[in-house]
């Protein structure tokens, strides 16, 4: 089974992307709100891929990632936003971010990225 | 999207909406001079993700329009905020407040001719040319 993670300051956004998460995979989707649980829910279990939100408070997507990064965390990282200006695609890809997805989620972008990323 | 998960969503929505509502205003309430816009500018960004996932256009505007507004107003403009701005947004967030959540936006008194999108639509007579003329969005 494969563990995903989003991290999504929203708990709106949290629950519209597991309801988009493909019914026919074997997946186990965990979410966290902040940097904080992110790092308690790396370090809990192996995580194959992590979702972040760009725009949340006290620390931002690309933050968390680093931190994740730092922390020893290998899980393939994708950046959720709508916000597609190059400075952040940029700011993403030196994170070690390696794709986004761009709100609103659908379930095909979602599979869509899940498939890119080997999963 | 099936009914069960738009109900769902609407309901997380609802009590997402009431909880970053009451932050917002809390913002407002700590009289800083000038008060807090990233903070206020974050949680009406939010709200314009969470509106637009649950989709309800009204809402989905009207917390874009208020994000816009907060982040230009921390940008600019001279002298910061004026009291009308401030009470702008006051007006705006215990407007959002009175949402009762659990309905279809097109049924909801926030939509259509509502209170706030009177208040939505004052700030973006009122001043929001003054952001565009500047380059700002």
């Amino acid at each position: 089974m494969k563990r995903i993670l989003v991290v999504d300051d929203s708990a709106t956004s949290r629950l519209l992307f597991k309801a988009h998460m493909p019914k026919d995979g074997d997946y186990a989707v965990v979410d966290a709100k902040n940097l904080d649980e992110a790092l308690a829910a790396v370090a809990e279990a192996p995580t194959d891929m992590v979702f972040l939100d760009y725009n949340m408070p006290d620390s931002s997507g690309v933050e968390i990632a680093r931190a994740l990064r730092d922390a020893g965390a290998d899980a393939v990282l994708y950046l959720l936003t709508a916000n597609t200006q190059e400075s952040v695609l940029s700011e993403a890809q030196a994170a070690g971010i390696r794709g986004v997805l761009e709100k609103p989620i659908t379930a095909q972008k979602l599979s869509k990225a899940l498939t890119d990323a080997g999963l | 999207m099936s009914e069960e998960l738009l109900a769902s969503l609407r309901s997380a929505f609802f009590r997402e909406l009431q909880e970053r509502l009451q932050r917002a205003r809390g913002i407002l309430d700590e009289r800083l001079s000038p008060p807090d816009l990233d903070r206020l500018h974050q949680e009406f960004d939010s709200l314009y993700g969470a509106a637009r996932a649950v989709n309800c256009p009204q809402l989905e505007t009207a917390f874009r329009t208020l994000a816009e507004f907060a982040r230009w107003l921390r940008r600019g403009p001279p002298g910061g905020p004026t009291e009308t701005d401030l009470r702008l947004l006051t007006g705006a967030v215990d407007k959002g407040l009175r949402c009762e959540g659990g309905m279809a936006c097109d049924a909801c008194a926030l939509g259509g001719a509502g209170e706030l999108q009177a208040i939505v639509k004052r700030i973006e007579s009122e001043r929001r040319p003054a952001a565009a003329a500047k380059g700002d969005k």
